[in-house]
């Protein structure tokens, strides 16, 4: 069976962390802008109440996990914690040609819902659409850097592969541009020779392989549920994927865009971060 | 108790929280956290590291004791015993005649011979240095991304250099290879320090030979010849066949030349061969030309057809002997070929299978008593 989130309105539990922000989106407002406002972020609490839940609350959230929201530590019941809005606007993303797609008939049905429409025989992207999920995504991609997770960079496209690389490596992340060995998740410790820290969250730049099939990095990622994040084309297949981006993946501009935007977020999760550690020791 | 409920409470998301909640909840909240704690995974690595250390320095230990008594055994200075002595040592008191010298036996510093341990490099909170650790080939997949940057940056740089219509040729420039050969395989390997797979070596030789074939490959020749290395003759001996003749450099024309002596019946002749040549023929003093039959230019022609070689060598040649027109150009063919398989080791092969290599043991057949010649016999006449 395969697990395919298809609507943007159904309530996954993505949805917890979005629910309440909707209406402030604020007009075009250039990358200079937003890096001031990062000072805007709230300090980093010491010591933070934890609570914890009851075996029968649970119990209650194996079916409905909604119920733990109480539970979950304010900075995460935030929406937009990191204020990352404000760094997408949808003029930028016209220019990066986010919104350009595949040809109608190569249109997978589960990417039905971030269409806009068709133009000349080609799918074209509803950008604010693109816009809620690429900023849901980037709180996620925040918080894990601000965690100290380790993000893996992943992509086969050929022409964006060196500047993906070099932004991994700006950012003290990793990146997997190559040939995908099979096992290289699920079987780390015998291809590598030692037991391993495995990647807490993939971000998929393109999730097809030259074969135009799904990358199996994707799979192995499930299977060990790494959380995913996955720019989604009008042509692949967006099931395994935990954080889903439909935007167009196949030309250096919206891949150089997209990994500007996941340059900042993480780059502010890791601020946060060298913060709090101040703060405790 | 807090990691399942993280789990379903977030799905995915909070996955990495995992270490840092249950050393909440171990050390009862309120009290300083560890945040630096070590994962699983490094403990078992720095377990693994060190036994390895422990194993190394054990067998150093045991090569350092070995050694000495190998030392008294023969008979030398056991504060001045080299590894020739012991290689030396060990082929006097374990004679072997295994064919293949890697089944014969050795002693050698255990860090010559024992695999070697993979030493990642992690910080504290186990993450690995290498930006590209998940490759699980990072010192390849670099080296690959490298030559494609370099790749590019030539080419921008070319074009730019078109554009501008700029009159100095170092932009036009391929790097020269002359002399020089890719490292192979094994050579590759030691020096990322990672075990490749052929396929992953002829991936990376795609790469570099697209870079070279590049107008202005030039400006990288610093790079690229880190990875090429002298081409030498096949002086590894030889089982069957003539010896290849051993490659000199001509201290003034700086030219690699080889020369061989061959015999082909009564004809002895000395052939010199040098690369980097314009086709000239000098054989004892006369041009390919003065030799009139087709066949004997053929037949002078042939080896450097086959290696395809032709007009880039100059071929001198001194004959002794009887020779003519057929045994004289056979006795230069011998020698142009060995001279070719020692300058150029890759058509070696080619040349081989052409039968140019060998030596023709043919030879005159005496002629026999009461006949008037070898075979032939005087007419049978009754009476």
């Amino acid at each position: 069976m395969r697990r395919v989130f298809t609507s943007p309105a159904f309530p996954s539990h993505r949805s917890l962390f979005l629910s309440r922000q909707k209406a402030t989106t604020s007009a075009s407002n250039t990358l200079q802008q937003h890096q001031q406002s990062t000072s805007s972020i709230p300090a980093p609490s010491i010591h933070r109440d934890i609570k914890v839940p009851s075996i029968s609350a649970l119990e209650k959230a194996s079916t409905q996990s909604t119920s733990l929201k109480p539970y979950v530590s304010e900075e995460l019941q935030a929406d937009d914690y990191f204020n990352l809005e404000s760094l997408v606007n949808v003029k930028e993303m016209f220019d990066a040609r986010l919104h350009l797609g595949h040809k109608i008939g190569t249109l997978n049905d589960n990417m039905k819902w971030a269409l806009y429409g068709e133009r000349l025989g080609i799918c074209i992207f509803d950008l604010d659409v693109t816009k809620k999920f690429i900023v849901r995504a980037l709180n996620f991609v925040a918080h894990v850097a601000a965690r100290g997770g380790i993000i893996l960079f992943v992509t086969t496209n050929r022409e964006s592969m060196l500047n993906v690389e070099k932004t991994a490596k700006e950012l003290g992340e990793y990146s997997h541009c190559r040939r995908w060995q099979e096992g290289t998740l699920t079987n780390s410790a015998q291809l590598v020779g030692a037991t391993i820290r495995l990647p807490d969250t993939i971000i998929f730049l393109s999730t097809l392989t030259s074969l135009n099939e799904p990358h199996p990095a994707i799979i192995e990622a499930a299977k060990l549920t790494i959380p995913t994040v996955g720019v989604v084309d009008s042509n692949t297949d967006p099931a395994y994927l935990t954080y889903l981006i439909p935007a167009n993946d196949d030309t250096p501009q919206s891949a150089e865009y997209l990994l500007r935007l996941f340059k900042e977020a993480i780059t502010r999760g890791k601020a946060y971060r060298k913060k709090q550690q101040q703060l405790e020791f | 108790m807090l990691r399942p409920f993280l789990r379903s409470s977030l799905g995915n998301a909070t996955r990495f929280l995992g270490t840092e909640a249950s050393a909440i909840s171990e050390e009862d909240a309120g009290a300083p956290r560890n945040l630096k704690r070590i994962g699983r995974a490094l403990e078992t690595y720095l377990r693994h590291s060190r036994e390895n250390a422990s194993m190394m320095a054990r067998e150093r230990a045991d090569f350092d004791l070995g050694k000495r008594h190998l030392a008294n055994m023969m008979g030398i200075d056991p504060h001045t015993i080299n590894q020739n002595d012991i290689d030396k040592a060990i082929e006097y008191l374990f004679p072997s005649s295994l064919f293949d010298k890697k089944a014969r036996p050795v002693m050698r510093p255990p860090d010559e011979i024992l695999p070697r341990f993979n030493r990642f490099t992690f910080d504290d909170e186990g993450r690995p240095s290498d930006s590209r650790f998940y490759t699980l080939r990072p010192k390849f997949y670099a080296l690959l991304s490298e030559i494609g940057l370099k790749t590019y940056n030539v080419s921008r740089l070319h074009a730019e250099h078109v554009k501008l219509n700029r009159k100095d040729d170092v932009n036009d420039q391929t790097v020269s290879l002359t002399g020089t050969t890719w490292i192979n395989e094994e050579k590759m390997k030691k020096k990322l320090g990672e075990n490749i797979t052929t396929e992953m070596y002829a991936h990376l030789f795609l790469a570099f030979d697209y870079l070279v074939s590049l107008p202005g490959s030039v400006v990288e020749s610093e790079f690229i010849s880190q990875f090429r290395e002298p081409l030498t003759s096949a002086t590894a001996s030889r089982i069957f066949g003539p010896e290849i003749p051993k490659v000199e450099i001509c201290s003034k024309t700086n030219r690699r030349t080889a020369t061989a002596s061959v015999r082909v019946k009564s004809t002895n002749a000395t052939v010199t061969v040098s690369d980097a040549g314009t086709g000239q023929w000098d054989i004892d003093g006369l041009t390919m030309h003065n030799f009139r039959s087709l066949l004997a230019r053929e037949v002078l022609l042939c080896p450097l057809i086959v290696a395809n070689l032709i007009g880039q060598v100059d071929v001198k040649a001194t004959t002794v002997g009887a020779g003519g027109a057929t045994a004289v150009p056979r006795a230069v063919r011998h020698g142009t070929a060995l001279g070719l398989a020692a300058l150029f080791p890759d058509v070696e092969e080619k040349l081989r299978l052409a039968g140019l290599i060998s030596w023709d043991p043919r030879d005159k057949e005496r002629n026999k008593v009461n006949q008037p010649g070898a075979r032939a016999k005087w007419i049978w006449k009754r009476r």
